[in-house]
Protein backbone atom coordinates (compact mmCIF):
# COMPACT_ATOMS: atom_id res chain seq x y z
CA UNK A 1 0.00 0.00 0.00
CA UNK A 2 1.38 3.56 -0.93
CA UNK A 3 2.46 5.51 2.10
CA UNK A 4 0.28 8.28 2.65
CA UNK A 5 1.31 11.85 2.77
CA UNK A 6 -1.36 14.56 4.51
CA UNK A 7 -1.14 17.87 4.72
CA UNK A 8 -2.39 20.20 7.70
CA UNK A 9 -2.93 24.04 7.31
CA UNK A 10 -3.28 26.09 9.69
CA UNK A 11 -4.13 29.63 8.67
CA UNK A 12 -2.18 31.97 11.63
CA UNK A 13 -4.93 33.80 14.03
CA UNK A 14 -7.02 34.00 10.82
CA UNK A 15 -9.79 36.59 12.07
CA UNK A 16 -7.38 39.39 13.16
CA UNK A 17 -4.69 38.83 10.39
CA UNK A 18 -7.43 39.37 7.99
CA UNK A 19 -8.08 42.58 10.05
CA UNK A 20 -4.81 43.64 10.08
CA UNK A 21 -4.47 43.10 6.87
CA UNK A 22 -7.24 45.07 5.98
CA UNK A 23 -6.42 47.55 8.25
CA UNK A 24 -2.74 48.81 7.88
CA UNK A 25 -3.05 50.86 11.18
CA UNK A 26 -3.37 47.95 12.97
CA UNK A 27 -0.15 46.05 12.11
CA UNK A 28 1.92 45.28 14.70
CA UNK A 29 -0.61 45.86 17.03
CA UNK A 30 -2.39 43.84 19.81
CA UNK A 31 -5.99 42.86 18.18
CA UNK A 32 -8.80 41.19 19.40
CA UNK A 33 -11.51 40.11 17.27
CA UNK A 34 -15.18 39.66 18.67
CA UNK A 35 -18.63 40.86 18.75
CA UNK A 36 -20.01 44.20 18.84
CA UNK A 37 -17.06 45.29 21.50
CA UNK A 38 -19.93 47.13 23.45
CA UNK A 39 -22.23 44.40 24.21
CA UNK A 40 -21.41 41.22 25.82
CA UNK A 41 -19.05 39.34 23.28
CA UNK A 42 -16.22 36.93 23.89
CA UNK A 43 -12.51 37.48 21.97
CA UNK A 44 -12.92 34.96 19.07
CA UNK A 45 -9.00 35.22 17.77
CA UNK A 46 -6.11 37.14 18.95
CA UNK A 47 -3.46 38.46 17.12
CA UNK A 48 -0.16 36.92 17.69
CA UNK A 49 0.94 40.81 19.55
CA UNK A 50 -1.98 40.03 22.15
CA UNK A 51 -0.80 36.48 23.15
CA UNK A 52 2.16 37.53 25.18
CA UNK A 53 -0.73 39.33 27.65
CA UNK A 54 -2.54 35.60 28.13
CA UNK A 55 -5.89 36.45 25.67
CA UNK A 56 -7.01 33.50 24.14
CA UNK A 57 -9.92 32.53 22.46
CA UNK A 58 -12.90 31.99 24.15
CA UNK A 59 -11.90 34.68 26.51
CA UNK A 60 -14.74 37.72 27.53
CA UNK A 61 -14.36 41.16 26.61
CA UNK A 62 -13.91 42.28 30.51
CA UNK A 63 -11.27 39.61 31.35
CA UNK A 64 -9.30 40.26 27.92
CA UNK A 65 -9.49 44.35 28.24
CA UNK A 66 -8.46 43.48 32.26
CA UNK A 67 -4.79 41.27 30.65
CA UNK A 68 -4.58 43.81 27.73
CA UNK A 69 -5.82 47.73 28.22
CA UNK A 70 -4.01 48.69 25.58
CA UNK A 71 -5.43 45.98 23.04
CA UNK A 72 -7.88 47.13 19.99
CA UNK A 73 -11.10 45.37 20.10
CA UNK A 74 -12.79 45.06 16.56
CA UNK A 75 -16.08 43.75 15.76
CA UNK A 76 -16.18 40.68 13.27
CA UNK A 77 -17.09 40.43 10.12
CA UNK A 78 -17.71 37.03 9.34
CA UNK A 79 -18.54 37.26 5.74
CA UNK A 80 -15.28 38.50 5.27
CA UNK A 81 -13.62 35.47 7.00
CA UNK A 82 -16.25 33.19 5.03
CA UNK A 83 -14.97 34.70 1.69
CA UNK A 84 -11.59 34.24 2.45
CA UNK A 85 -11.77 30.79 3.60
CA UNK A 86 -13.55 29.53 0.14
CA UNK A 87 -11.21 31.24 -1.30
CA UNK A 88 -8.17 29.75 0.02
CA UNK A 89 -10.19 26.28 0.15
CA UNK A 90 -10.40 26.86 -3.51
CA UNK A 91 -6.09 26.79 -3.56
CA UNK A 92 -5.80 23.77 -1.55
CA UNK A 93 -8.39 22.15 -4.24
CA UNK A 94 -6.03 22.68 -7.12
CA UNK A 95 -3.74 20.31 -6.02
CA UNK A 96 -6.28 17.26 -4.49
CA UNK A 97 -9.49 17.34 -4.60
CA UNK A 98 -9.15 15.39 -1.20
CA UNK A 99 -9.41 18.48 1.22
CA UNK A 100 -11.10 18.06 4.48
CA UNK A 101 -11.93 21.36 5.85
CA UNK A 102 -11.58 21.00 9.50
CA UNK A 103 -12.77 24.33 10.73
CA UNK A 104 -12.82 28.33 9.11
CA UNK A 105 -9.22 28.39 9.80
CA UNK A 106 -7.99 24.98 9.27
CA UNK A 107 -7.82 21.88 6.67
CA UNK A 108 -6.66 18.40 5.81
CA UNK A 109 -5.00 17.98 2.15
CA UNK A 110 -4.51 14.23 1.20
CA UNK A 111 -1.42 14.25 -1.17
CA UNK A 112 -0.48 10.68 -1.66
CA UNK A 113 -0.28 10.27 -5.24
CA UNK A 114 0.46 13.99 -6.33
CA UNK A 115 4.68 14.42 -6.39
CA UNK A 116 4.58 13.31 -9.78
CA UNK A 117 2.42 16.31 -10.54
CA UNK A 118 3.03 19.24 -8.12
CA UNK A 119 6.42 18.06 -6.50
CA UNK A 120 7.32 17.10 -2.96
CA UNK A 121 5.40 18.03 0.05
CA UNK A 122 7.42 20.58 0.96
CA UNK A 123 7.38 22.21 -2.58
CA UNK A 124 3.30 22.16 -2.32
CA UNK A 125 3.99 23.51 0.68
CA UNK A 126 5.88 26.64 0.05
CA UNK A 127 3.20 27.26 -3.18
CA UNK A 128 0.31 26.97 -0.84
CA UNK A 129 2.10 29.83 1.65
CA UNK A 130 3.05 31.73 -1.48
CA UNK A 131 -0.37 31.94 -2.94
CA UNK A 132 -2.03 32.57 0.41
CA UNK A 133 0.54 35.23 1.31
CA UNK A 134 0.33 37.22 -2.41
CA UNK A 135 -3.52 36.81 -2.48
CA UNK A 136 -4.22 37.90 1.02
CA UNK A 137 -1.34 38.59 2.84
CA UNK A 138 -2.24 35.78 5.34
CA UNK A 139 0.56 33.20 6.70
CA UNK A 140 -0.34 30.05 7.97
CA UNK A 141 1.25 27.00 9.37
CA UNK A 142 1.84 23.58 7.19
CA UNK A 143 2.81 20.41 8.77
CA UNK A 144 2.87 16.98 6.74
CA UNK A 145 2.73 13.56 7.94
CA UNK A 146 2.07 10.19 7.33
CA UNK A 147 -1.80 10.56 8.77
CA UNK A 148 -3.91 13.14 9.84
CA UNK A 149 -2.75 13.10 14.03
CA UNK A 150 1.00 14.07 12.97
CA UNK A 151 0.23 16.40 10.31
CA UNK A 152 -1.79 18.50 12.51
CA UNK A 153 1.15 17.76 15.26
CA UNK A 154 3.64 18.99 12.91
CA UNK A 155 1.49 22.11 11.96
CA UNK A 156 1.24 23.55 15.82
CA UNK A 157 5.20 23.20 16.09
CA UNK A 158 6.20 26.49 14.72
CA UNK A 159 3.50 29.10 14.54
CA UNK A 160 3.86 31.44 13.05
CA UNK A 161 4.31 30.74 9.41
CA UNK A 162 5.80 27.20 10.11
CA UNK A 163 6.67 24.32 7.57
CA UNK A 164 7.15 21.08 9.52
CA UNK A 165 7.24 17.85 7.83
CA UNK A 166 7.80 14.78 10.53
CA UNK A 167 8.54 11.41 8.43
CA UNK A 168 6.78 8.25 9.04
CA UNK A 169 10.51 6.66 10.69
CA UNK A 170 10.68 9.70 12.72
CA UNK A 171 7.26 9.42 14.53
CA UNK A 172 8.53 7.36 17.30
CA UNK A 173 11.08 9.91 18.37
CA UNK A 174 9.11 12.43 18.11
CA UNK A 175 6.55 11.49 20.26
CA UNK A 176 8.44 9.73 22.53
CA UNK A 177 8.75 12.41 24.95
CA UNK A 178 5.81 14.74 23.63
CA UNK A 179 3.39 15.50 26.75
CA UNK A 180 -0.33 13.86 25.95
CA UNK A 181 -1.79 17.00 25.57
CA UNK A 182 -0.13 18.04 22.96
CA UNK A 183 -2.66 15.34 20.52
CA UNK A 184 -5.79 16.58 19.36
CA UNK A 185 -8.31 14.47 20.45
CA UNK A 186 -7.08 14.58 24.35
CA UNK A 187 -8.35 17.16 26.71
CA UNK A 188 -7.56 18.56 30.30
CA UNK A 189 -10.22 15.52 31.17
CA UNK A 190 -8.46 12.71 29.61
CA UNK A 191 -4.92 14.18 30.28
CA UNK A 192 -5.78 13.78 33.98
CA UNK A 193 -7.05 10.71 33.95
CA UNK A 194 -4.20 9.31 32.58
CA UNK A 195 -2.17 10.83 34.58
CA UNK A 196 -3.31 8.80 37.27
CA UNK A 197 -2.01 6.07 35.51
CA UNK A 198 1.38 7.60 35.16
CA UNK A 199 0.85 8.53 31.48
CA UNK A 200 2.29 12.07 30.75
CA UNK A 201 3.94 11.48 27.66
CA UNK A 202 3.31 9.94 24.16
CA UNK A 203 5.76 7.15 24.62
CA UNK A 204 4.36 5.73 27.68
CA UNK A 205 0.90 6.04 26.34
CA UNK A 206 1.81 3.82 23.43
CA UNK A 207 3.49 1.26 25.21
CA UNK A 208 1.26 1.38 27.85
CA UNK A 209 -1.51 -2.24 27.53
CA UNK A 210 -4.13 -1.73 25.49
CA UNK A 211 -6.50 -3.73 27.18
CA UNK A 212 -6.38 -1.61 30.91
CA UNK A 213 -6.87 1.45 28.37
CA UNK A 214 -10.11 -0.34 26.53
CA UNK A 215 -11.42 -1.29 30.25
CA UNK A 216 -11.06 2.10 31.41
CA UNK A 217 -11.89 4.59 28.45
CA UNK A 218 -13.90 2.00 26.36
CA UNK A 219 -13.86 2.18 22.57
CA UNK A 220 -11.68 5.38 22.99
CA UNK A 221 -8.83 3.40 24.73
CA UNK A 222 -8.19 1.74 21.54
CA UNK A 223 -8.01 5.31 19.95
CA UNK A 224 -5.50 6.48 23.05
CA UNK A 225 -3.54 3.80 22.34
CA UNK A 226 -3.22 4.06 18.57
CA UNK A 227 -2.38 7.92 19.19
CA UNK A 228 0.57 7.17 21.62
CA UNK A 229 2.26 5.17 18.71
CA UNK A 230 1.25 7.67 16.07
CA UNK A 231 -0.99 5.66 14.08
CA UNK A 232 -4.52 7.56 12.56
CA UNK A 233 -5.85 5.20 9.87
CA UNK A 234 -8.89 8.03 9.33
CA UNK A 235 -9.39 9.05 6.22
CA UNK A 236 -9.62 13.28 4.58
CA UNK A 237 -12.97 13.31 4.62
CA UNK A 238 -13.59 16.04 1.55
CA UNK A 239 -17.46 17.57 2.05
CA UNK A 240 -18.86 15.43 -0.65
CA UNK A 241 -17.86 12.10 1.40
CA UNK A 242 -18.66 13.70 4.28
CA UNK A 243 -22.26 12.52 6.60
CA UNK A 244 -25.35 13.15 5.07
CA UNK A 245 -26.74 16.59 7.30
CA UNK A 246 -28.76 15.27 10.24
CA UNK A 247 -30.28 18.57 11.43
CA UNK A 248 -29.98 22.06 10.62
CA UNK A 249 -30.18 24.70 13.28
CA UNK A 250 -29.46 28.25 14.90
CA UNK A 251 -28.57 29.37 18.44
CA UNK A 252 -28.57 33.39 19.20
CA UNK A 253 -27.03 34.72 22.56
CA UNK A 254 -28.96 37.31 23.71
CA UNK A 255 -27.70 40.87 24.02
CA UNK A 256 -28.75 40.66 27.33
CA UNK A 257 -30.25 37.64 29.58
CA UNK A 258 -34.32 38.29 29.98
CA UNK A 259 -36.85 36.91 31.82
CA UNK A 260 -38.98 38.75 29.28
CA UNK A 261 -41.18 36.12 27.60
CA UNK A 262 -42.37 37.99 25.09
CA UNK A 263 -38.78 38.37 23.87
CA UNK A 264 -37.63 34.98 24.55
CA UNK A 265 -41.12 34.48 22.14
CA UNK A 266 -39.84 36.68 19.36
CA UNK A 267 -36.10 34.94 19.18
CA UNK A 268 -37.81 31.83 18.93
CA UNK A 269 -39.74 33.03 16.05
CA UNK A 270 -36.68 34.92 14.31
CA UNK A 271 -34.75 31.17 15.20
CA UNK A 272 -37.22 29.29 13.27
CA UNK A 273 -37.83 31.31 10.29
CA UNK A 274 -34.24 31.10 9.67
CA UNK A 275 -34.39 27.23 10.32
CA UNK A 276 -37.03 27.19 7.90
CA UNK A 277 -35.79 29.11 5.11
CA UNK A 278 -32.38 26.58 5.17
CA UNK A 279 -34.37 23.61 5.23
CA UNK A 280 -36.73 24.94 2.37
CA UNK A 281 -32.99 25.72 0.40
CA UNK A 282 -31.68 22.50 0.72
CA UNK A 283 -35.15 20.73 0.08
CA UNK A 284 -35.19 19.36 3.74
CA UNK A 285 -38.35 18.23 6.01
CA UNK A 286 -37.85 17.56 9.38
CA UNK A 287 -40.22 15.63 12.07
CA UNK A 288 -38.34 16.85 15.25
CA UNK A 289 -37.94 20.35 16.54
CA UNK A 290 -35.46 20.71 19.05
CA UNK A 291 -35.36 23.96 21.81
CA UNK A 292 -32.28 24.98 23.55
CA UNK A 293 -31.92 26.91 26.28
CA UNK A 294 -29.39 28.63 28.36
CA UNK A 295 -29.57 30.69 31.75
CA UNK A 296 -27.70 33.08 33.40
CA UNK A 297 -25.65 30.93 35.67
CA UNK A 298 -24.99 28.68 32.41
CA UNK A 299 -27.01 25.80 32.87
CA UNK A 300 -27.85 24.69 29.11
CA UNK A 301 -30.90 22.13 28.36
CA UNK A 302 -32.51 20.63 25.53
CA UNK A 303 -35.61 19.63 24.65
CA UNK A 304 -37.04 17.79 21.69
CA UNK A 305 -40.77 16.87 20.00
CA UNK A 306 -41.28 14.60 17.29
CA UNK A 307 -44.88 15.56 14.91
CA UNK A 308 -46.45 12.97 13.35
CA UNK A 309 -45.52 15.01 9.71
CA UNK A 310 -42.35 16.51 7.75
CA UNK A 311 -42.47 19.94 7.92
CA UNK A 312 -40.15 23.25 6.82
CA UNK A 313 -42.00 26.05 7.69
CA UNK A 314 -40.70 28.78 10.05
CA UNK A 315 -44.01 29.24 11.89
CA UNK A 316 -44.91 25.70 11.92
CA UNK A 317 -41.31 25.07 13.46
CA UNK A 318 -41.73 27.72 15.82
CA UNK A 319 -45.83 26.56 16.77
CA UNK A 320 -43.44 23.43 18.13
CA UNK A 321 -40.15 25.07 19.38
CA UNK A 322 -43.35 27.65 22.05
CA UNK A 323 -45.23 24.20 22.34
CA UNK A 324 -41.76 22.77 23.88
CA UNK A 325 -41.14 26.38 25.82
CA UNK A 326 -44.56 26.22 27.77
CA UNK A 327 -43.42 23.02 29.54
CA UNK A 328 -40.25 24.94 31.09
CA UNK A 329 -40.72 26.26 33.88
CA UNK A 330 -39.07 29.75 33.61
CA UNK A 331 -39.61 31.71 37.00
CA UNK A 332 -36.62 32.59 38.54
CA UNK A 333 -33.89 32.37 35.28
CA UNK A 334 -33.00 35.03 32.88
CA UNK A 335 -32.49 33.47 29.65
CA UNK A 336 -28.98 34.27 27.98
CA UNK A 337 -29.03 31.79 24.59
CA UNK A 338 -31.71 30.75 22.70
CA UNK A 339 -32.25 27.64 19.85
CA UNK A 340 -34.14 26.07 17.48
CA UNK A 341 -33.22 22.87 15.36
CA UNK A 342 -34.98 21.07 13.53
CA UNK A 343 -33.90 16.90 13.28
CA UNK A 344 -35.42 13.47 11.67
CA UNK A 345 -34.67 15.27 7.88
CA UNK A 346 -35.71 13.64 4.78
CA UNK A 347 -34.82 15.06 1.28
CA UNK A 348 -36.54 15.84 -2.03
CA UNK A 349 -39.81 14.60 -0.94
CA UNK A 350 -42.71 16.35 -0.69
CA UNK A 351 -46.58 15.19 -0.65
CA UNK A 352 -49.02 16.98 -2.29
CA UNK A 353 -52.12 18.56 -0.07
CA UNK A 354 -55.17 18.42 -0.93
CA UNK A 355 -55.99 20.93 1.47
CA UNK A 356 -56.56 24.47 -0.20
CA UNK A 357 -55.39 26.05 3.09
CA UNK A 358 -51.60 24.13 2.62
CA UNK A 359 -51.84 24.67 -1.05
CA UNK A 360 -51.93 28.60 -0.31
CA UNK A 361 -49.70 28.34 2.27
CA UNK A 362 -46.83 26.69 0.37
CA UNK A 363 -47.45 29.07 -2.22
CA UNK A 364 -46.94 32.04 0.01
CA UNK A 365 -43.95 30.26 1.46
CA UNK A 366 -42.21 29.73 -2.15
CA UNK A 367 -43.36 33.34 -2.95
CA UNK A 368 -41.73 34.77 0.37
CA UNK A 369 -38.66 32.96 -0.53
CA UNK A 370 -37.92 34.25 -3.74
CA UNK A 371 -38.62 38.05 -2.68
CA UNK A 372 -35.70 37.14 -0.16
CA UNK A 373 -33.75 35.37 -2.57
CA UNK A 374 -33.92 38.03 -5.08
CA UNK A 375 -33.72 40.85 -2.15
CA UNK A 376 -31.44 39.27 0.77
CA UNK A 377 -32.69 38.03 3.74
CA UNK A 378 -35.35 39.73 5.81
CA UNK A 379 -36.66 41.94 3.45
CA UNK A 380 -39.91 40.38 3.86
CA UNK A 381 -41.18 39.07 6.99
CA UNK A 382 -43.86 38.95 9.59
CA UNK A 383 -44.31 42.19 11.22
CA UNK A 384 -43.15 40.54 14.75
CA UNK A 385 -39.92 40.40 13.43
CA UNK A 386 -39.23 43.62 12.69
CA UNK A 387 -37.44 44.52 16.10
CA UNK A 388 -35.49 41.19 15.46
CA UNK A 389 -31.83 40.91 17.00
CA UNK A 390 -29.35 41.81 13.50
CA UNK A 391 -26.24 41.15 15.58
CA UNK A 392 -23.53 39.54 13.24
CA UNK A 393 -21.73 37.77 16.05
CA UNK A 394 -18.55 36.01 15.11
CA UNK A 395 -18.68 32.69 12.66
CA UNK A 396 -18.59 29.69 15.23
CA UNK A 397 -15.12 27.91 14.66
CA UNK A 398 -16.99 24.53 13.34
CA UNK A 399 -18.29 26.49 10.26
CA UNK A 400 -16.83 24.69 7.21
CA UNK A 401 -16.67 25.54 3.29
CA UNK A 402 -18.76 23.65 1.15
CA UNK A 403 -17.32 24.18 -2.18
CA UNK A 404 -15.94 27.28 -3.81
CA UNK A 405 -18.35 29.44 -4.34
CA UNK A 406 -19.64 32.98 -2.66
CA UNK A 407 -21.96 32.67 0.12
CA UNK B 1 -12.73 53.75 15.79
CA UNK B 2 -14.28 52.21 12.89
CA UNK B 3 -17.50 53.99 11.91
CA UNK B 4 -20.57 52.10 10.11
CA UNK B 5 -22.13 54.06 7.14
CA UNK B 6 -24.21 53.44 4.45
CA UNK B 7 -24.05 55.95 1.91
CA UNK B 8 -24.49 56.69 -2.03
CA UNK B 9 -21.07 57.67 -2.84
CA UNK B 10 -19.91 58.39 -6.96
CA UNK B 11 -16.66 56.62 -7.29
CA UNK B 12 -14.29 56.10 -10.56
CA UNK B 13 -12.75 52.84 -11.19
CA UNK B 14 -11.78 50.63 -13.80
CA UNK B 15 -13.61 47.86 -14.99
CA UNK B 16 -12.21 44.53 -16.65
CA UNK B 17 -12.81 41.45 -17.67
CA UNK B 18 -16.42 39.67 -16.39
CA UNK B 19 -16.08 41.40 -12.28
CA UNK B 20 -12.80 42.44 -11.83
CA UNK B 21 -13.15 46.33 -10.30
CA UNK B 22 -10.92 48.39 -9.06
CA UNK B 23 -11.99 51.71 -7.87
CA UNK B 24 -9.58 54.77 -8.04
CA UNK B 25 -10.92 57.10 -6.33
CA UNK B 26 -14.46 58.39 -4.99
CA UNK B 27 -16.13 61.67 -3.80
CA UNK B 28 -18.08 61.46 -0.32
CA UNK B 29 -19.72 64.53 1.31
CA UNK B 30 -18.40 66.83 -1.10
CA UNK B 31 -14.33 65.84 -0.91
CA UNK B 32 -12.75 63.80 -3.36
CA UNK B 33 -10.49 61.14 -2.00
CA UNK B 34 -8.02 58.99 -4.06
CA UNK B 35 -7.27 55.60 -3.18
CA UNK B 36 -3.79 55.06 -3.13
CA UNK B 37 -4.24 51.24 -2.16
CA UNK B 38 -6.96 48.75 -1.85
CA UNK B 39 -6.16 46.90 1.26
CA UNK B 40 -8.36 43.85 1.27
CA UNK B 41 -11.74 42.98 -0.83
CA UNK B 42 -14.13 40.33 -0.74
CA UNK B 43 -17.64 39.04 -2.06
CA UNK B 44 -21.06 38.80 -0.91
CA UNK B 45 -24.61 38.62 -2.07
CA UNK B 46 -27.28 40.59 -1.11
CA UNK B 47 -29.96 38.98 -2.41
CA UNK B 48 -29.51 37.66 -6.20
CA UNK B 49 -27.06 40.60 -6.28
CA UNK B 50 -23.39 39.98 -5.93
CA UNK B 51 -21.25 42.99 -3.80
CA UNK B 52 -18.27 43.25 -3.94
CA UNK B 53 -16.04 44.83 -1.34
CA UNK B 54 -13.11 46.79 -0.68
CA UNK B 55 -10.84 48.33 1.98
CA UNK B 56 -9.24 51.02 0.68
CA UNK B 57 -7.05 53.66 2.26
CA UNK B 58 -6.06 57.10 1.01
CA UNK B 59 -3.15 57.31 2.87
CA UNK B 60 -4.03 58.03 6.01
CA UNK B 61 -7.61 56.90 6.65
CA UNK B 62 -8.92 53.63 6.13
CA UNK B 63 -12.39 53.02 4.12
CA UNK B 64 -15.20 50.28 3.65
CA UNK B 65 -16.64 50.77 -0.25
CA UNK B 66 -18.68 48.71 -1.85
CA UNK B 67 -20.26 47.72 -5.74
CA UNK B 68 -23.53 46.22 -5.76
CA UNK B 69 -23.07 44.77 -9.23
CA UNK B 70 -26.83 43.98 -9.55
CA UNK B 71 -27.59 47.56 -9.66
CA UNK B 72 -24.66 48.96 -10.47
CA UNK B 73 -24.44 51.16 -7.18
CA UNK B 74 -21.28 52.02 -4.90
CA UNK B 75 -21.95 52.63 -1.17
CA UNK B 76 -19.44 53.77 1.96
CA UNK B 77 -19.91 50.88 4.40
CA UNK B 78 -17.10 52.62 7.02
CA UNK B 79 -14.77 54.63 7.40
CA UNK B 80 -11.72 54.78 10.30
CA UNK B 81 -9.84 57.50 10.69
CA UNK B 82 -6.44 56.99 12.13
CA UNK B 83 -5.65 57.80 16.11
Amino acid sequence: MMERTIMHVDMNAFFASVEQQANPHLQGKPVMVCGDPTKRTTVATASYEARPFGVKAGMSLYEAQKRCPQGIFIQGNPDKYVYTSIKIVSIFTRFTPLVEVFSIDEAFLDLTGTERLFGSPIRIAQTIKQKIRRQFGLTCSIGVGPNKLIAKLASGMEKPDGLVVIKKEDVPQVLEELPVSELTGIGKKTEEALGRLGIKTCGQLGRFPEDILVRLFGVFGRNLHFMGLGIDNSPVLPYFYQEKTKSMGHTLTLQEDTKDIAVIKRHLLQLSEQVGRRLRAEKYQGRTVALTLRYSNFYTFTKRRTIERHIDDGYEIYRVALSILETVNLSGYAVRLVGVSVSNLIKNIRQLSLLEEVQKREKLLGALDQINDRYGEFKIMRATLLQRTNQAGVVSPSWRARNSTVP
Amino acid sequence: MFTRLEERIKVYAIFGDGMRVKPLGFVWAGRKYRIEKITYTWQTRRGRDLVQHFTVTDGANIWEICYNAGDMTWQITGVETEG
